[in-house]
């Protein structure tokens, strides 16, 4: 991918990477990425585990250092403005995990002075559907509930732009179609997301554009029905009873594996 | 400021909730010495009793000899220097020795029945007692039966032992191991309460999730470590309490400025055994290995820093090693206060043994601090 000039001026581009690499101990984890998400666009991350999504998340949360390239949140240079940019963004991990002893209120108040943000704890856990358990302490929330409970301490700082690493990883389908409508509606505050994800239904499902991700490199850039067309031209055949053409087989043509293993 | 005393109220609430974790802090020192001053482990060490020979003959010399161990080696008795009756009654009230047994005159004399005194402290009964039992073997028995006493002298008979108690300050074994227990507590509570709350956060996320926030470890570790003080400082009071309640010695006899003055050595002795926890949590990766770290750290000073056993009966080699160890400095100056009514302000080797032990434990554990 190059960045052309046009769309690095462009003012509503949020999050911004550029050639992005990372290895551990010589293990290369980033290999070269580059990509931007924009104000209000769902951006999602496609590949299998060891890909490289989680490491190139963490680099533009502040968690990593990078070894070179360049990444931006809305124009700071993440590497050195990290506590600046952590402030002005908002995080699920993908081991996201609270106190297990506050409740939801108590735990909302603290991150909210964290972020040194003023919204009350009962708004943020009504944007997440959670207000009636603000008095639940975190231990006794079920997986879905937990993982809606950090999108809404992901909210406090009204961020401009959001990072969900596999967001529905371990829930059941009931739970991850409530997450589905949650992140859907999230598009709507105008921030960008970028999301991780190993499940191409949700990739399909949520995201404007999609970045298919192969060992630490982008292998395809689109949205995710460009993607399936592009396919489609090429004459390839669907792994399903049906026919239907979707991003598995997107990735199966693109890598020659299947997503899930 | 906001964000430390967000961290504190936070770190306060998830305390009190913990009901496992504020059970054993106090449940598990307060069994301890429970146990230990009902079943009274003192004998470690023999009684300390002085002996004031009013006969001065060779039977009464053979008793001494006999209880100061110079036959065969092992004392049963241990004597002080002073024969001089006055002083030695004076040291029984004051609680630096147990009791004072006078041989009379005419002691061993053939055909004679003689009595002697042994007056002693009521604190410390059951010290007085065994050595009432020592004196009785060494008079019934073994005058007749060891080898090294000359035959001369193997006669029956010939000597009792009455017993007169004297009401002094000594607090006897219970009075050692109370501020013992105490100091050990403090220990425990800092070092494995710290090591197990980083690790667990660790590893479940938590303290990635903080990572993630725009604040640096001090904000978070400060409300840690200022609730773990003043738990710690809760946590003396109510094993003090036990001590006085539950145990029978007496605290800081005579100065009730004890109770304030303990707080800077809680503090100054906490704070260095949560640092060495600090530094043990980020070293070790997770429970199974912390358990381990933490253990040999601690268990070493458990025997060596004087809580349950004097350094009094333990080989001078190992004393001078044991004498520099953290948890000594803290037993010493707590046992100063707590049994002589000794002020804070004259524990100056200690707390400064302390301060360089939290100076080294903080430094490394600024190095040994991770995230994730």
């Amino acid at each position: 991918m190059t960045v052309t000039n046009s769309e690095s001026l462009s003012k509503d581009i949020v999050i911004q990477v550029r050639d992005l690499r990372k290895s551990y101990n010589g293990l290369v984890a980033v290999d070269g990425i580059s990509f931007e998400v924009h104000h209000g666009e769902i951006f999602g991350m496609l590949g299998p585990n060891g890909a490289g999504k989680t490491t190139t998340v963490e680099i533009l949360e502040g968690l990593r250092d990078l070894d070179s390239g360049e990444a931006y949140i809305n124009g700071l240079d993440v590497t050195k403005n990290s506590k600046r940019v952590k402030g002005m963004i908002g995080v699920q991990l993908q081991q996201n995990a609270f106190f297990d002893n506050l409740n939801l209120r108590e735990t909302l108040e603290l991150f909210a002075t964290l972020y040194d943000s003023d919204m009350s704890p009962e708004e943020a856990l009504e944007k997440v559907d959670l207000a009636e358990r603000a008095k639940s302490q975190y231990r006794h929330l079920s997986g879905g509930q937990k993982q809606r409970l950090s999108i809404a301490v992901a909210l406090v700082n009204d961020p401009v732009a959001m990072f969900l690493d596999e967001p529905t990883t371990g829930l059941d389908p009931q739970a991850r179609r409530n997450m589905w409508d949650l992140i859907d509606g999230l598009r709507s505050e105008g921030m960008a997301i970028m999301l991780t994800t190993h499940y191409m239904e949700e990739a399909e499902v949520l995201c404007d554009r999609v970045a298919v991700i192969d060992h630490g490199n982008i292998v395809a850039i689109d949205t995710p029905q460009a993607l399936i067309d592009q396919l489609k031209s090429r004459g390839a055949e669907s792994v399903r009873k049906d026919g239907v053409l979707t991003l598995e087989d997107v990735f199966i043509d693109l890598t020659g594996r299947s997503l899930i293993e | 400021m906001r964000i430390y005393q967000a961290f504190i109220i936070a770190e306060l609430k998830m305390f009190l909730r913990d009901r496992a974790a504020l059970f054993w802090t106090l449940a598990f020192p307060t069994v301890m010495m429970v146990v230990f001053g009902l079943f009274n482990f003192g004998g470690f060490e023999p009684p300390e009793i002085g002996i004031v020979d009013r006969a001065n003959n060779d039977a009464s010399r053979v008793l001494v000899s006999v209880l100061k161990g110079e036959f065969d080696g092992e004392p049963l008795f241990n004597v002080p220097d002073s024969e001089d009756e006055d002083t030695l009654r004076a040291d029984i009230l004051e609680g630096d020795i147990t009791g004072v047994m006078v041989i009379p005159e005419g002691f061993g004399e053939p055909g004679s029945t003689s009595v002697i005194d042994l007056t002693y402290d009521g604190r410390s009964a059951q010290e007085a007692e065994a050595a009432r039992t020592i004196l009785a073997q060494v008079l019934d028995g073994v005058f007749k039966t060891v080898a090294d006493v000359p035959p001369e002298y193997r006669v029956e008979n010939w000597a009792t032992v009455s017993l007169t108690e004297v009401a002094g300050r000594g607090q006897g074994y219970k009075g050692f191991v109370v501020p013992g227990i105490v100091s050990l507590s403090i220990m425990q509570s800092a070092l494995f309460g710290l090591v197990f709350t980083l690790v667990r956060l660790r590893n479940q996320g938590v303290l990635k999730r903080l990572h993630a926030t725009p604040i640096n470890p001090r904000h978070y570790l400060a409300g840690l470590l200022f609730t773990r003080m003043l738990l710690l400082i809760m946590q003396t009071y109510v094993l003090l309490l036990v001590g006085i309640f539950v145990s029978g010695v007496e605290v800081s006899p005579g100065y009730a400025m004890f109770w304030l003055e303990v707080i800077p050595l809680i503090i100054l002795g906490g704070f260095g055994f949560a640092a060495l926890g600090l530094a043990v949590s980020g070293i070790a990766k997770t429970e199974n290995t912390a358990a381990p770290l933490a253990n040999i750290i601690t268990l070493p000073m458990m025997f060596l820093s004087g809580v349950f056993i004097p350094h009094s009966v333990i080989p001078d080699w190992v004393v001078a090693i044991a004498k520099w160890l953290p948890l000594t400095f803290l037993a010493d100056a707590m046992r100063a206060m707590v049994n002589s009514g000794e002020t804070l302000f004259i524990q100056g080797a200690s707390l400064l043994g302390l301060l360089v032990w939290a100076a080294i434990s903080f430094a490394l554990a600024v190095k040994a601090f991770r995230w994730e």
